[in-house]
């Protein structure tokens, strides 16, 4: 009798210990890798004035390489700009590149625009990255409109 | 009411509580669904389903710009090594796929390196580090046959070992060592 009731309260009553213990698998896993746009999130480029901000938000265990970025107008084609202007990152010794400037967590990326130049509409962003566990991703390139 | 329906009755309404406190647990305590929804979601990043199926075809060129196939290097295992200069893990592990080369030739094993990069830049590394296999090279067109190889986030290295038939035998996403290959190599080469 006790073994029957056993029997069927048993996998009711771990349901939520199974439930908890997915939340504690390791988040190393290779198969639990983030697509590059939810591991890199460009979030857009906004002008205020003369400049333009180009912001990423990066998921934990993620990062971006201050060296793969790049900027470059897309139209109209040749509008001016200065730039990026990028904040120092955090000094990282790579095994194989040596020092490299990595960021974590959020970058915010500016461009300056000359006075009474034509402002670009839209920007083609390069970027590349790599996660903690052992992998990287492709440089991935995007055009973003300007708001 | 007989023994057994009473026993009936008490495994019923245990049941009945273990399943009223199982609802409540679920709906009160915090949970898988809440926590996806709120937070970027991971994803397989690799297709097992491919691992006993055939190998999917490819043509690429190699650094000289001949048009490759897998079928170029017949009757051999092929140890498939995605790579790229821009990846410092895939970096990391050339020096193994190179012993790996060099201790297993005789085991008619050959790796065979698919770089998603420019030819120039693959050439110059290759010359670098002393490869003794060849490599492919493309870029949007490797990314597709990576995912045609069950990698479906496209991130590097990723390693595909092919046996003679033709069968992809195993998949590796990340960093491979000469201990990690020597056992697979155990595991799969005949003896």
């Amino acid at each position: 009798m006790r073994f029957v009731a056993t029997l069927i309260a048993l996998p009711l009553l771990l349901s939520p210990l199974a439930q908890a213990s997915s939340l504690l698998k390791p988040a190393g896993k290779p198969d639990a890798l983030l697509p590059a746009d939810e591991a890199f999130v460009l979030q857009g480029a906004t002008r205020k004035g003369q400049a333009i901000t180009i912001d990423w938000s990066i998921a934990p265990g993620y990062y971006l390489y201050r060296h793969a970025l790049k900027v470059t107008v897309d139209a109209p084609a040749g509008a001016p700009f200065a730039g990026p202007a990028l904040p120092a990152g955090a000094k990282v010794q790579d095994a194989e590149f040596g020092e490299v400037e990595i960021y974590r967590g959020s970058l915010a990326a500016q461009l300056t625009l000359p006075a009474d130049a034509q402002a670009p509409r839209t920007l083609r962003v390069r970027y590349q990255g790599c996660a903690d566990i052992g992998v990287c991703y492709p440089p991935q390139t995007r055009l973003v409109a300007v708001k | 009411m007989s023994g057994f329906s009473r026993q009936a009755a008490l495994v019923a309404a245990i049941a009945f509580t273990a399943g009223a406190a199982g609802f409540w647990v679920a709906r009160w305590m915090p949970s898988d669904p809440p926590v996806v929804a709120s937070a970027p979601s991971p994803k397989t990043a690799v297709d097992g389903d491919i691992e006993g199926q055939p190998a999917p075809a490819l043509s690429l060129p190699d650094t000289d710009g001949k048009l490759r196939t897998l079928k170029d290097w017949p009757g051999q295992w092929l140890l498939v090594n995605f790579w790229a200069t821009w990846c410092s893990p895939c970096m990391h592990e050339i020096p193994a796929l190179i012993a790996t080369q060099t201790k297993y030739a005789k085991d008619r094993l050959q790796v065979v390196g698919i770089a998603m990069d420019d030819p120039d830049a693959v050439r110059t590394l290759m010359r670098e580090k002393g490869f003794n296999y060849p490599s492919l090279v493309g870029d949007e067109a490797v990314q597709q046959i990576m995912e045609r190889f069950g990698n479906t986030l496209g991130a590097l290295p990723y390693t595909v070992l092919i046996s003679p038939d033709g069968i992809v035998r195993y998949l590796e996403l990340g960093g491979v060592d000469e201990p990690k290959l020597d056992a697979l190599m155990a595991r799969f080469l005949p003896q």
